[in-house]
C-alpha cells in the first residue's frame, strides 16, 4: 500500500480515532497532521510492516501523550470546543454528553485506555502493545477511570437532586 | 443503559466531532510534492493573487519593504546550550511591543540544545490570552479552509480567524516562523495584527528555572531539554525542565522524564516512597517530595521507568538559587 493509498482510506477514520482519545477536536487535527507527516517520511518502513495502521495509531497516542503536549494543554492551547455545557431541548443535559464530559477530565493515560477499549474495541493486550505498558498497568488504568467515573456521575446525581 | 453502553455511546458521541480531514489531507499533498521536487501551486488562485508575481510558493515572500522601522527580527535564532552546571536559562527572542490592556504575562517556555528553536511566551488577562510562539520553518504555512494570505511588515504571513480567537503566523526570517494568537477578544483579529506588527527582537527577556537534572539514565540525553515557567492554579509560579523525548523506530511510548518544582503537587497521594531522605509519595509514573523551603519536586516518567530509577532521578535534582523571573505577572 502506497501512503497516498493509505492516507485515501484511512485518514477519516484515523481523525475519529485522535478525536476520541484527545476529546479535543483541534488538537486531534494537530496530533494527526504532526504523525501523518512523520509516516509519510518514514512510509517505507511503516508501509512495510504487517499492521501499518495499529503502528500509526502508536504513533498517535505517543504524540498525544508526549510532554510537548501535556504542556501545550496547560498553557492554554487547547479549545474546550468540545460539548459545551448546553442543555438539550427538554432542559436537561444528554447523559451521554455529560459522561463525555467527565471523560474529557479523566487523566490522558486513562481516557486513551477507555477510549482504545471502548470505541477502537482493542483487548487489554493489544492497548498494552499501543501504549508501550503491561496489561496489569491497562487493567489498572481502566479501574481507576472507571471508578473516577462512577464517583463523578454518583456526585453530579447528588448536586442533580 | 449499562456503564458499558453508555461510555460506548458517548465516544461514539465524541466521534461526532471530528473534524474535516480535508485539511490535513491538503498539507500532505502539498508536502509530499515538495518533496519530489516538483512545482505545485497551493492556494492556486489565493497566494498567487497575494504574492503578485511570486510563484515560489512556500518561501518567504517579500512583498514590499513596508516594515515597521521600530521592528526587527534576529537573523538568527542563537540555540542556548545545556549550561554544565548552574540553573537553567534561555534568552527568548521575541517580543511584542504592543498588548491589550490587562494581559500580564505568566508563561515562558524554550527549548535549549535542540535542533531547531521552540519559544512562548503568553499573556494573560481572564479569558483573554496572547500567545507568541517561535518555531522552526518547515516549508509551508498553516494551510487549511480559514487560511488567509496576508502580510506582517511587509513579509508573507498566514491568518486564521474565529468569532474571538484569531492567529497570524509570519516568516521574520528564512528558518524561523513566529506565531500570534489572541483569544477572548471580540475584536480578536484587529488586536491580533496589531500585537503582530509590534513583534521585534528581545535583547532582555529570559526564562530560567533553578532545578536541573543530576542524574539520568544511559540514551536520555542530558543536552536537550526544554524550560518553562508557568502559573500554577493558583496563580503560583511553576518551574519546569524536561528532558528531550527519545523517540524509536518502533515507536514504543519515547522516552522521556519532566520534573516540575511547585508550590502544591498536583497528583493524588500515592505510595510511601523514601527520596531525598524524606518520604515521597510514588503514583503512576509520578514521583513527588517536598523539598526542605515547602515546595515540591514532582518527576513525571512518560515511559514506563522502574521505582528505582525515578527515586535515583530525584535524588540527584540539582537546585540552585532561586532566579528573579520579575517578568512573571507583569506586562
Amino acid at each position: 500500500m502506497t501512503f497516498e493509498e493509505f492516507v485515501a482510506a484511512r485518514l477519516a477514520a484515523l481523525m475519529r480515532y485522535a478525536t476520541v482519545v484527545t476529546c479535543d477536536p483541534p488538537l486531534a487535527e494537530d496530533v494527526v497532521q504532526d504523525v501523518m507527516i512523520r509516516a509519510q517520511q518514514r512510509w517505507d518502513h511503516i508501509g512495510a510492516l504487517d499492521k501499518p495502521e495499529f503502528y500509526v495509531k502508536r504513533m498517535i497516542l505517543n504524540e498525544f501523550l508526549s510532554w510537548r503536549r501535556r504542556w501545550a494543554a496547560r498553557v492554554g492551547q487547547l479549545h474546550e470546543t468540545l460539548l459545551p455545557a448546553v442543555p438539550d431541548h427538554a432542559g436537561l443535559v444528554d447523559e451521554r454528553d455529560a459522561l463525555l464530559r467527565q471523560i474529557a477530565a479523566l487523566p490522558p493515560r486513562q481516557r486513551a485506555v477507555l477510549a482504545l477499549r471502548y470505541f477502537d474495541d482493542r483487548s487489554d493486550a493489544d492497548i498494552a502493545a499501543l501504549l508501550g505498558c503491561s496489561e496489569a498497568t491497562v487493567r489498572s488504568h481502566s479501574s481507576r477511570a472507571l471508578a473516577a467515573l462512577r464517583a463523578s456521575y454518583a456526585k453530579e446525581g447528588e448536586l442533580a437532586r | 443503559m449499562t456503564q458499558d453502553e453508555l461510555i460506548r455511546a458517548a465516544f461514539a458521541r465524541a466521534a461526532d466531532f471530528t473534524p474535516d480531514e480535508q485539511a490535513v489531507r491538503r498539507t500532505l499533498l502539498e508536502r509530499d510534492a515538495k518533496r519530489r521536487g516538483r512545482r505545485t501551486m497551493l492556494f492556486a488562485g489565493g497566494l498567487a493573487a497575494a504574492a503578485t508575481g511570486a510563484a515560489a510558493v512556500g518561501l518567504p515572500i517579500v512583498l514590499r519593504s513596508s516594515r515597521d522601522p521600530d521592528v526587527t527580527y534576529p537573523p538568527d535564532i542563537p540555540m542556548g546550550d545545556v549550561p554544565a552546571s548552574g540553573n537553567l536559562r534561555a534568552a527568548m527572542a521575541l517580543r511584542p511591543t504592543y498588548l491589550p490592556a490587562g494581559v500580564r504575562e505568566t508563561v515562558r517556555m524554550a527549548s535549549l540544545g535542540m535542533p531547531t528553536v521552540t519559544q512562548v511566551r503568553s499573556w494573560f488577562d481572564g479569558d483573554v490570552s496572547v500567545r507568541l510562539d517561535l518555531g522552526h520553518y518547515e516549508g509551508s504555512g498553516p494551510l487549511d479552509d480559514t487560511t488567509r494570505i496576508t502580510t506582517i511588515n511587509g513579509l508573507t504571513a498566514w491568518s486564521n480567524e474565529a468569532p474571538d480567537e484569531s492567529r497570524i503566523t509570519w516568516l521574520i526570517n528564512p528558518r524561523a516562523v513566529a506565531r500570534l494568537t489572541v483569544r477572548g477578544l471580540s475584536d480578536a483579529a484587529e488586536v491580533a495584527r496589531r500585537v503582530a506588527r509590534s513583534v521585534t527582537a528581545d535583547r532582555d527577556a529570559a526564562v530560567e528555572v533553578p532545578v536541573r537534572f543530576g542524574w539520568l539514565p544511559a540514551g536520555i540525553p542530558r543536552d536537550q531539554m526544554t524550560i518553562a515557567v508557568t502559573p500554577g492554579p493558583s496563580g503560583d509560579r511553576y518551574y519546569e525542565v524536561a528532558t528531550a523525548s527519545v523517540d524509536s523506530d518502533t515507536y514504543e511510548v519515547p522516552r522521556q522524564f519532566s520534573l516540575s518544582f511547585v508550590p502544591k503537587p498536583e497528583v493524588s497521594a500515592g505510595e510511601p516512597v523514601t527520596v531525598r531522605g524524606r518520604q515521597g509519595s510514588y503514583s503512576r509514573g509520578t514521583l513527588s517530595v517536598q523539598h526542605t523551603d515547602g515546595r515540591w519536586l514532582v518527576l513525571n516518567a512518560a515511559a514506563e521507568e522502574p521505582l528505582s530509577v525515578l527515586v535515583r532521578v530525584v535524588n540527584e535534582v540539582q537546585i540552585g538559587p532561586e532566579p528573579a523571573n520579575d517578568w512573571f505577572g507583569t506586562r
